[in-house]
Formats: structure tokens, sequence, C-alpha cells
């Protein structure tokens, strides 16, 4: 049975953006659909290359928690 | 065991009772993916980390004088005050006159403001290399919901939030971004799994 799924729906089913219904739909006919699984493989491709972790230097955290702390004792 | 967070919301609530640990929870549980956006939007670290302090600074001012109001949505207001900050820079940043040195080169380019730094220009030649390459060549609003998307990890509702838009467009965008990344990998003969 051919069932219409969008790529939009693939999209917010990778994100777990989707309806539970759509979800099950989605995960029950996958093995039968190749496309899609091609299309989700593809978003998570995307998403490991778009997954940088970068980190604001300590030195730059460390001025904000005292600015924070400033503003809260400057309040008091 | 399982243990419970402390919401965003709470956690403000507790600094602006004068909690000083409950600001720095707060800080170190968003820090790295604030940064990550904005850097991804600027493209250069020092003017992300410029912008990275501004908006917390703004962020501790809107929580002291009582303006923040989003309860636990404090990631998606953060951004959003950071998302400004980015488009404000780049802005100007694109008023900025070219200034050029007797060999006719921009001389803030050999001062190294506008360019990567060593670390971001450490490229490698791999297929994970180009397509982060080519993110880097996406129109700004497909680039901006992807990052937004996969790198602050917000919603496609918040997204749209965010940038003033609807949940139609902002997945629009996304799939512009997603055929136009496929469409340079295929050009330039890169296998994409």
């Amino acid at each position: 049975m051919i069932y219409n799924i969008t790529k939009t729906e693939l999209l917010k089913y990778f994100y777990n953006e989707c309806s539970p219904s759509v979800s099950q739909l989605i995960e029950r006919e996958l093995d039968a659909n190749p496309d899609w699984k091609k299309y989700l493989n593809y978003l998570e491709t995307v998403q490991n290359t778009t997954e940088i972790n970068l980190k604001p230097s300590d030195t730059l955290v460390c001025m904000i928690l005292e600015e924070s702390a400033a503003t809260e004792h400057h309040s008091l | 065991m399982a243990t419970t967070m402390i919401s965003d919301g709470v956690l403000i609530k507790h600094y602006t009772e004068g909690n000083q640990g409950a600001f720095e929870t707060l800080l170190k549980r968003h820090k790295n993916r604030i940064f990550s956006s904005i850097y991804a939007l600027v493209g250069d670290r020092y003017i992300a980390e410029d912008i990275f302090q501004e908006t917390f600074i703004k962020i501790i001012h809107s929580i002291r004088i009582g303006k923040y109001n989003h309860e636990d949505k404090f990631l998606p207001w953060a951004m959003r005050i950071s998302r400004n900050m980015c488009i404000d820079s780049i802005r100007q940043r694109k008023r900025l006159p070219i200034v050029v040195d007797s060999e006719g080169n921009d001389i803030l380019n050999n001062i190294g403001i506008f360019e990567k730094s060593q670390e971001d220009l450490h490229i490698e030649n791999d297929e994970i290399t180009m397509l982060r390459k080519w993110i880097w060549e996406l129109p700004e609003e497909q680039r901006e919901v992807l990052v937004l998307r996969n790198y602050a990890d917000l919603s496609f509702k918040e997204i749209a939030i965010v940038t003033n838009t609807n949940i139609n467009t902002c997945i629009g965008r996304m799939h512009y971004a997603l055929i136009n990344l496929r469409k340079m990998t295929q050009k330039n003969s890169v296998r994409v799994k």
C-alpha cells in the first residue's frame, strides 16, 4: 500500500515534531519505502555535519558571571 | 537514580531572588549551543565572542529589571536576542567602507578581522569538510534555519518565533537548504550517504 508521506512530514519526523499517528505510520512503513530511508539518512548526515560544539572561552564565561554578580549586587 | 533537572524558569526565578549559582547553572547549561549558533551565523570566533557577551549582558539586564516573562522558553528568547545582534553585526560589516593598502588588499583582511582563525581555516579534504564548507555558501535565511534547528536545537515553531516568520516558511527554507546542499554535493561529485 502506498502512503502519501511528504518530505515535510519526514523532516518533522526526523526532528520529533510530527504527530504520533504520522510517526507510527512512518515507522511501520519505513522498510517498505527505501526513498524515505534515504532521505532520513541524508538528514542525519547533514545534522552530523553541522554539529560543531564550540565553547566560549573560560575567560569570557567568567566575565559574564562577574557581570551577573555585579548587576545583582548593584541592584540590592 | 533519576535526577530532576531544575527548569530554566525556576533558575531565573532563583537568580532574581539573589541566588548567583542559579545564573551560573543557566549559563553553563546553554553557553555552548548559543555560542555555536552565533558562530555559525557570523563565521568569526572573535565577533561571536563579542556577540555572546553582549547577549548575556542584555539577558542579565532584562532579568534584573523584571522583563523576563517567557517562563521555560529561555533558549528561544536568548537565541532571538543573539540572532538580532548577529544581523546587526553582519549589516555593520557590510556597510564598512573597504580600505585598501598599497597593493590593493583590504587592510581589514590583513589584520584578520574578517578572516577565519587558523583553526577555522584548517581544511581537511574529506566529504564532511566539504559539506560543512557548502553550508557557509547557503543563502543566509536557509543557513539560519539549518543552524537554529541543528545547532541550537530549536523546534520549527520556535525558529518561526525567533525569525518572525511562520512554521511553513521555516520548513520551506530548510527544504531549500537541503536541496541546495544536495545540488552542491552532486555538482562536485561527492557522495553523501
